[in-house]
């Protein structure tokens, strides 16, 4: 079977988990669902990458974790976005607008 | 960022409870997923499957994650040490050695560096040091030993109320010896008089009582103590109560009025015990009946430069001159010179040159020992070629690779510093046992912060010295070949090759160095011992008794008191003869004064020295020409003197000098005739050549027996101090040493530089010879191939023994030249410290080249020998 979906460009898993805990504090297995129904299976996401990104980002203080406990009774690590990750994820969005703006516009034109 | 950084902390302290997190939250994800799949009608066993294909490989997300922590690079580190360390006791030979060797070096380094921390990098403990100075009257053309430093009473007084860059100028007087109500040795304590702003300046107040009272400090003062801690201790048991306390000295009474700190040492820690006013009459000049001379101290205004200090002194100088010249001559005292330097120079400038020679010294047994320890690296990193190629092959990178050298070298460093420590505080240890003469402060010698700071700064440098090696060659590592090669032959480039060689080459220099340094200390040493003092030392001993002027102030009283101690001593059995002299042969007491010689203008300085009739016959020191003292000379107005063959040589040439006069003790002073000369004898320290004396008959109130035994000199101590009790029950007898002791202490600074220096390159000569077997065996087993083929192909075993003893002696030889070289350059710096050869003394440097040839060689001739022992056969089967 091939695999029609498309790879996630460098950096933008970051501003997904930021996008999708923006809404509530989730635990890594519930933010790879909602990133993977969302986006109906058009990105490909290995759910592995997901935690070393999670790890990096708390460590640079944009999420914090807690450990509580999930819907059917599990032990799960709940990460919440912080003060600074919210104005992280602020930034990330206006820059990933602008550049996608941009690059629509480039290929708009050379379409014409 | 501070919960960056807390996070990484955690992720390095608490790491068991973070990887468990880890597999946690992993674990909780699979679940889920898998409980989604089940729920979807999937079978446990399939979803179980499909979550873990989805998720990824598990131990490759745990690594990802681990890399996120941000703390790998200290992780790899330790996974870097411990590996290393296990290397370590793969190898306990390797390890051992190069600990070893590097704890020669670390800790030869810490024990000199300790005493050099202590003794020159301290400040002195007076409240602000730096600016306390020392002043000195210059006079030129006199022995540097005898008037040195001493400033005329006048001179102190015009500076002290003159000048306008010091706070407060102060002075204190040479030690001298007083009676402390006692009768033998121990109570004879060195006093000093000081001025009563002596201890403000140097900003010290007694522990108890009170200082000097300006009021105390004048002609006539009130009879007043201080005690210095320690003979407050000793003496009077710490006795509380004392201050306010009569104490007898020299037979008259003192009240103590204060006891110093137990920290307080001034000069050093061999200083006076008792303090008295100095009272100098406040307006004493140059004519005044008499004055004395003193040293002086003074405190710097803030800000003010020795340089502008030594001009204001010398207009003051100029200006007290023009209103009452001195009775100097500019020849004797040059007023327009005054010398100023810091009290810190003053005590120390002389044992920085030594101390600075000795660290020099240590610090190329350091580089000696990096050099061997570098070479081991060298062979072993060889012989692990295969280990490194494999490790490059799974993906370890060029860096990985060496950082792991890298940490290995560090991890033996450190083992070698921890050892080093130890062998230091060893060091410390043997160089107070030492007790070198020449050096001041030793009992503040110690282990301190700076020391360790020392340490780990010299483990670094020798850590990165000799780990840089190996890196060095395993970075021209070629994988595929070292891979392909097979069995233990190496395929090290001549990079390598060359670097072992220059270790070599290097090492050779540095001992050579090192052994001409001691080469040359010892041969002074030596010609130091074997010098001749001009009389016979053997079976000689010597007491000093000084009378106490209090009890005897009046010369007539001296005579009587010293005949009748004479007559005694001279009935005691086994004496053969007894004499009194002013200053013991040996000590630098003899006075220098000035004196005039007839028939040549202007006045002289010449060695002045009292004695009694018997004094050449007890030393044996020969007549060379008229006639020897009489007892009708003693005390007489006849006025005959006795000069030495070099007074005799310098004032008359060839000319027979008895019968010529000359006048001593200034132009009030009475022509007295020569009667006789004799063989110049050292009455000076060794080190100092004989200078003209004048021997004249009599007695003085310090005095020092001189008795000729028949036997063991020192067994007769108590007898001799007995007869002179006899003559008065309280008089102490002092110093009391053999004239063999003497010897043994007046050379004691020499031998102590010989030994310590002797010391150091004795460790050098044995890292040098460890280091050429090390790159000579090395390059025996590289070449047991060659010599295999050669062996079979006929060459004897002299022809094997020569290959290898040819690049040996090739190498030893460029070290030899390097070092000689070297030693050429280095070895005027020990100028100071030497008698009787030069620093280029042609023997030494032949000598030392010898032996160090010698011991290369022979480190070279083991594995040569070795060599021959190759069997052909299983040479060429090893390939």
């Amino acid at each position: 079977m091939a695999d029609k979906r498309i790879d996630l460009p460098q950096g933008t898993l970051d501003l997904l988990i930021l996008k999708t805990l923006a809404l509530e504090p989730q635990h890594g297995w519930a933010i790879s669902d909602r990133i993977e129904q969302i986006s109906k299976d058009v990105l490909s996401i290995k759910q592995g990458s997901l935690y070393p990104a999670l790890h990096r980002i708390e460590r640079r203080g944009w999420i914090k974790a807690k450990w509580g406990t999930s819907g059917n009774n599990r032990r799960a690590k709940y990460y919440e976005l912080t003060k600074s990750g919210r104005k992280q994820l602020e930034a990330e969005e206006s820059t990933w607008r602008k550049l996608t703006a941009a690059v629509g516009q480039i290929l708009e034109t050379a379409q014409g | 960022m501070v919960s960056d950084l807390l996070y990484r902390l955690r992720a390095l302290f608490r790491r068991n409870s973070v990887e468990a997190e880890l597999d946690d939250e992993l674990r909780a994800h699979l679940e889920h997923q898998v409980e989604k799949y089940v729920q979807s009608g999937m079978s446990p066993e399939k979803a179980e499957r499909r979550a873990r294909l989805e998720f990824g490989g598990l131990d490759q997300v745990k690594e990802e994650c681990r890399d996120s922590w941000g703390v790998r690079i200290i992780t790899e580190f330790g996974q870097d040490v411990r590996y290393g360390l296990r290397q370590f006791r793969r190898n306990p030979g390797f390890t051992a050695v190069a600990v070893i060797t590097l704890a020669l070096g670390i800790g030869a380094n810490t024990a000199v560096f300790s005493v050099v921390r202590a003794v020159l990098l301290s400040r002195l403990p007076y409240s602000d040091p730096d600016r306390l100075v020392c002043i000195t009257d210059v006079f030129p053309g006199v022995l540097p030993s005898s008037l040195d430093n001493l400033v005329a009473d006048p001179d102190y007084l015009h500076w002290r109320d003159q000048n306008q860059v010091f706070q407060s100028v102060a002075a204190y007087g040479q030690l001298r010896g007083l009676n402390l109500g006692g009768k033998d040795e121990l109570d004879r304590i060195d006093a000093t008089e000081v001025t009563w702003d002596f201890f403000p300046m140097l900003g010290i107040r007694p522990a108890l009582g009170r200082s000097f009272l300006p009021e105390e400090d004048r002609p006539g003062g009130p009879p007043v103590v201080i005690l210095s801690h320690a003979l407050w201790q000793r003496r009077f048991r710490s006795d509380p109560k004392l201050v306010g306390k009569m104490i007898t000295l020299n037979e008259k009474g003192y009240t103590v009025i204060g006891i110093m700190p137990e920290s307080f040492h001034f000069p050093a820690d061999w200083g006076p015990e008792l303090f008295v006013p100095l009272g100098i009459a406040p307006n004493l000049n140059w004519d005044s009946p008499s004055f004395s001379a003193v040293y002086v101290i003074a405190r710097l205004k803030p800000g003010v430069k020795l340089s502008r200090a030594m001009s204001d002194l010398v207009t003051i100088n100029r200006r007290s001159d023009k209103a009452l010249p001195s009775p100097f001559s500019p020849q004797m005292h040059d007023k327009s010179r005054v010398g100023v330097v810091t009290l810190h120079e003053h005590l120390l400038g002389d044992v920085r040159p030594l101390l600075l020679i000795l660290l020099g010294a240590v610090g190329f047994v350091l580089l000696l020992a990096c050099a061997n320890v570098a070479n081991l690296q060298l062979a072993r990193a060889a012989t692990r070629e295969k280990e490194f190629a494999v490790r490059a092959a799974i993906g370890a990178g060029r860096w990985r690779l060496a950082r792991q050298l890298l940490v290995e070298s560090f991890a033996l460093a450190a083992l070698g510093g921890a050892a080093g420590l130890i062998l230091g505080a060893g060091g410390v240890a043997l160089f107070r046992h030492l007790r070198p003469p020449n050096i001041p402060g030793l009992t503040t010698v110690g282990l301190d912060r700076w020391v360790f700071a020392f340490i780990a700064a010299i483990t670094a440098f020798a850590g990165v010295a000799f780990g840089l090696a190996p890196v060095f060659v395993a970075s021209g590592l070629n994988l595929d070949e070292t891979l392909k090669e097979s069995g233990q032959r190496t395929t090290t480039g001549g990079a390598a090759q060359r670097l072992r060689a220059l270790l070599m080459v290097s090492e050779v220099a540095l001992a050579l160095i090192l052994l001409t340094g001691a080469g040359l200390l010892v041969r002074s040493f030596v010609r130091l011992t074997s010098v001749d003092p001009g009389f016979d030392p053997q079976h000689l001993l010597t007491e000093r008794v000084m009378l106490p002027l209090e009890k005897y102030p009046n010369p007539a009283q001296w005579t009587p008191f010293f005949q009748s101690v004479l007559d005694r001593v001279a009935g005691l059995p086994g004496v053969e003869s007894v004499a009194a002299a002013e200053s013991p042969p040996l000590t630098n007491d003899c006075i220098q004064a000035g004196g005039e010689v007839e028939g040549r203008p202007g006045w002289q300085y010449i060695g002045d020295c009292i004695i009694s009739p018997s004094y050449f016959h007890t030393l044996r020191i020969p007549l060379i020409s008229g006639r020897d003292f009489t007892p009708d000379d003693a005390g007489s107005a006849s006025g005959a003197v006795i000069v030495n063959e070099i007074f005799a040589r310098r004032f008359f040439g060839n000319k027979d000098p008895v019968g010529r006069r000359i006048r001593l003790g200034g132009p009030q002073g009475n022509w007295c005739s020569i009667v006789g000369v004799v063989r110049s004898a050292r009455h000076l320290p060794l080190t100092t050549e004989p200078s003209a004396e004048v021997f004249t008959c009599g007695v003085f109130w310090s005095m020092t027996l001189i008795v000729r035994t028949t036997s063991d000199p020192a067994s007769l101590a108590a007898a001799v101090r007995s007869k002179v009790q006899e003559v008065d029950p309280n008089q102490p007898v002092y110093d009391v040493a053999t004239m063999e002791q003497r010897f043994s202490q007046a050379v004691a600074p020499q031998r102590f530089n010989a030994l310590v220096m002797a010391i150091f390159a004795g460790m050098a000569v044995i890292l040098a010879g460890v280091g050429v077997y090390g790159v000579m065996a090395y390059s025996v087993t590289r070449r047991t191939h060659e010599i295999g083929i050669r062996r079979a192909l006929g060459a004897q075993r002299q022809d094997v023994i020569g290959l290898v003893l040819r690049r040996g002696a090739a190498l030893v030889l460029v070290g030899i030249t390097l070092g000689l070289a070297g030693a050429l350059a280095l070895t005027r710096f020990l100028s100071n410290l030497l008698y009787g050869v030069t620093f280029r003394d042609p023997l030494t440097f032949v000598a030392v080249s010898l032996i160090l040839t010698g011991v290369a060689l022979m480190a070279s001739y083991i594995p040569a020998l070795r060599a021959t022992k190759v069997d052909p056969m299983v040479a060429l089967r090893h390939e």
